[in-house]
């Protein structure tokens, strides 16, 4: 599979550096070199980016007047006043000139799983058509995302944190709003997650219906972790005891029988799978009868899957 | 290391490919190569921002980019290729035709004092795509994630925890259709997703995705837009005979009115299903925003959305507000402010949390000169779940300030403090925590330049730990294009509050790098 997907690479690869498709040209009011008379350098600013200035070779030609409206009174008197400019315009009106090409962003964002709508920030508070940054975006670095999210940034200095500083992560990486990603809710909070901690994905044969956004209880692995950065080890929102009572509550044998055990350790010490199990619809660690009394099928008077009064 | 090797050589397949197709236009980057050179001392698990810290032979290629005169850009950021926390991403693309990019990446995870045992995760990604006339682009791609070591569970915090062997591999393959007229768009994708774990076969199962997507303008009515889409997914356990599957459907039709007024309703629909459940889950989604803009003045937006989840057993609701706005009083001073407030119920049925009510506020303030501003932002956040006697609250402050001077260079700080505070029936657990960041940069002089930053956290209450880490850089260009770099960072954690003696709490780094530099 991998020799064929690597062979389609290559055919195609040769297919884009030899290709030279024939020219769509595009109607236009104003060309471009009208505008570079006055507007000197913008098309070597631009020839090193994907808005590179063309109207022949390619199937999506870009122009000068893509972007900026109204090019023919402008040319006549010529004013900040009277030209179409994206980068200070209402944000609609510049989803609206950026979607002629860009529609899968602005799908995502209308969709609703972009939280930046009604916050009234459009396509060029993050990217900048005049630049040589990858994707066009203001910064490469998590900087320009700080620029707006001061307080989220700070959190990846906590003592567990996503490995954004070490480059290994980006803001992007989970926050994709290009609409190819996953949606933000049913599944798709923690498929998110899922894309990099496959081996917490399930499906599970015991869901731990918190960590689940199938069911109606969960809000998926946010339940338990501060994915940005935790005063507190993996990740977690607190200390594992205080973490579990935030939903359950100790049974009243845990805290009479074995010396008051519910007390003793942690929750987690026995029950392990807090993810989900295939063994144990109390999440019981499978191994934990050999750990303890070399019973392969539970801990002396429990099943794995509960108390068995033996 | 055999994935590493495979996209190596295709890199350099692609590279050689993109060098002969056309003459160099512009060229830029710069290449550095070294050596890192660390001193470790103390529990190597605890201090997560040396985990992926390597010795050896250092050599990356920064920001490098190559524009041939038929328009094909190379563009390549190789950090560290011959250690094992190499960052690697290379990609040839020509505008408006078609492209293919890769990335690679290795991060370790140390988990005991020594650092000896530990997991590594790799991390390999491709894309490709086409776009053959201007109507229809074709896409496609494979991601690959590799974890294998040695982890202990998760949450154990004790010194003797269980160490256990991790070897897992997930492989997923891509492809789809985007089409346009015009301003209309549709997307169709569909993906297939492997995962293997050698260590429990049982788990292996094989996930599959479809997803049709669209978003076009109303015709003859430009000012309305509607998107939606549709996605089935499917996740089986190969060896247990069971399969979790879902049923997606969302949309959105959004009004633009030219005096700045916007009308936005969403809604989002998800069905799931597991074999062997008798029931389904659905999840529902309402919601309507209503929104204001005043050009470069200020803008607000109201919102409102209900939510509903049912699996017969329970039947939840919940409704949530939201207000947000900014202003901007003067050319220099922009202010934002939000709040969202939730409240759900449980109609039918019991749930181990019970209903709950949430509420998030924030508002920040941002000043800026032409070289310089200055910014501060307060949040909060809390959840109160009655029914189980827990509560949530947070809070946060931070401030920043940069200045930026052409002669002397620039600096830069932020003070970020907060705190926390759960209460539920094992009790109350609470912390405050401070973050201090700083650097400078200079301008060159004289050829040479240097900087100093640093991070410090502290975090007090429940939890006591302390950590900093401070990084002295200097850069000598000894030609117009060769330089030396020299970085030394030192890195300290300590928790003061250690439960266990035997299990020491504390960590120190001394990290030296050493450079040639080579602008491009």
């Amino acid at each position: 599979m991998k020799r064929v997907f690597l062979i389609i690479i290559l055919v195609l690869t040769t297919g884009v550096a030899a290709s030279n498709w024939p020219a769509q040209a595009q109607s236009s009011e104003v060309d471009d070199e009208t505008c570079l008379a006055c507007h000197d350098g913008y098309d070597t600013e631009l020839s090193n980016t994907a808005h590179r200035l063309m109207t022949e070779g390619t199937a999506s030609p870009v122009q000068c007047v893509s972007c900026h409206s109204g090019a023919a009174i402008h040319v006549e008197d010529p004013t900040t006043e009277n030209i179409g400019n994206p980068a200070s315009a209402l944000p609609h009106v510049t989803e609206g000139t950026c979607t002629s090409c860009h529609q899968g962003h602005v799908m995502a964002r209308t969709a609703g799983y972009d939280p930046h709508f009604g916050q009234d920030i459009s396509c060029t508070d993050c990217h900048q058509v005049h630049t040589t940054h990858e994707h066009q975006l203001l910064d490469e670095e998590a900087g320009f995302c700080a620029d707006c999210h001061t307080g989220i940034v700070s959190q990846f200095e906590r003592r567990s944190n996503h490995p954004l500083t070490q480059e290994a992560v980006s803001c992007i990486s989970c926050h994709d709003f290009s609409g190819n990603l996953n949606i933000a809710v049913g599944h798709g909070a923690g498929a998110n997650c899922y894309s990099c901690h496959a081996e917490q994905a399930g499906p599970y044969l015991y869901e731990h219906e918190a960590t689940s956004t199938f069911s109606t209880h969960g809000d998926g692995c946010l339940s338990c972790h501060n994915a940005h950065g935790s005063p507190n080890e993996g990740l977690l929102t607190q200390h594992t005891q205080g973490l579990c009572r935030q939903c359950h509550g100790v049974p009243p044998m845990h805290l009479t029988q074995h010396g008051g055990i519910g007390n003793q350790h942690d929750c987690i010490v026995c029950h392990s799978e807090v993810h989900g199990s295939y063994t144990s619809r109390s999440f019981l660690d499978p191994d934990m009868g050999i750990k303890v009394g070399d019973d392969p099928d539970g801990c002396y008077c429990h099943s794995l899957n509960g108390f068995t009064g033996r | 290391m055999k994935q590493f090797s495979t996209i190596l050589l295709t890199g350099i397949v692609l590279l050689a490919l993109a060098v002969s197709a056309g003459q160099a236009r512009e060229m830029e980057g710069v290449v550095k190569a070294g050596y890192t050179s660390t001193d470790l001392e103390g529990n190597q698990s605890l201090y997560e921002p040396t985990y992926n810290l390597e010795e050896g032979f250092a050599f990356s290629l920064d920001r490098f980019r190559y524009q041939m005169e038929n328009g094909l850009k190379l563009s390549a950021d190789l950090h560290n290729p011959f250690l094992d926390n190499r960052r690697l991403k290379f990609g040839v693309v020509k505008s408006g035709h078609g492209g293919v990019n890769f990335k690679h990446n290795a991060y370790k995870r140390p988990y005991d004092f020594d650092g000896k045992e530990f997991t590594r995760r790799y991390s390999s990604s491709g894309s490709i795509w086409m776009r053959p006339v201007k109507q229809v682009k074709l896409f496609g791609g494979f991601g690959y994630v590799e974890k294998n070591g040695t982890s202990i569970n998760f949450a154990d915090p004790s010194p003797v925890a269980e160490m256990h062997e991790v070897d897992f591999a997930r492989q997923s393959y891509y492809g789809g259709v985007e089409l346009k007229h015009e301003r209309s768009y549709g997307r169709f994708e569909y993906r297939t997703t492997d995962f293997n774990n050698d260590r429990d076969t049982s788990t292996d199962r094989k996930a599959m995705r479809l997803r049709a997507t669209f978003y076009t303008p109303i015709p003859q009515y430009e000012k309305v837009v509607v998107s939606g889409g549709f996605q089935h997914f499917q996740n089986r356990l190969e060896n247990r005979f069971d399969t979790l599957q879902a049923n997606s459907f969302w949309g959105a039709a959004q009004y633009s009115h030219r005096w700045g007024y916007s009308l936005r309703y969403s809604f989002m629909f998800d069905r799931a299903r597991r074999t062997g459940d008798p029931v389904d889950t659905d999840n529902l989604i309402h919601a309507v925003h209503l929104g204001k803009a005043w050009p470069r003045k200020g803008g607000v937006t109201v919102g409102y959305s209900r939510r509903l989840n049912d699996d017969l057993a329970v039947k939840r609701s919940a409704d949530e507000y939201s207000l947000s706005g900014w202003v901007r009083p003067i050319d220099r001073l922009t202010v934002r402010a939000s709040m969202n407030m939730l409240s759900d119920v449980i109609d039918s049925g019991r749930t181990l949390t019970g209903a709950y009510d949430r509420s998030r506020h924030s508002v920040s303030a941002k000043y800026s000169l032409k070289d310089a501003y200055v910014k501060i932002s307060v949040s909060d956040r809390r959840r109160e779940n009655d029914d189980i006697g827990s509560k949530v609250e947070f809070m946060r402050t931070v401030g920043e300030l940069s200045y930026t001077n052409r002669l002397y260079g620039r600096i830069a700080g932020s003070i970020a403090y907060g705190d926390g505070k759960y209460e539920n029936t094992a009790g109350m657990f609470e912390y405050e925590e401070l973050s201090l960041t700083g650097q400078f940069w200079s301008a060159e002089y004289k050829k040479m330049q240097g900087g100093i930053r640093g991070i410090y956290y502290r975090a007090k209450q429940d939890i006591d730990i302390e950590s900093f880490s401070v990084e002295f850089s200097g850069r000598i260009r000894t030609q117009d294009r060769i330089g030396v770099e020299l970085v030394y960072s030192v890195h300290n954690y300590d928790d003061l509050d250690a439960p266990i003696v035997m299990y020491d709490q504390y960590y120190t780094a001394n990290v030296i790098t050493a450079l040639v530099t080579y602008d491009l």
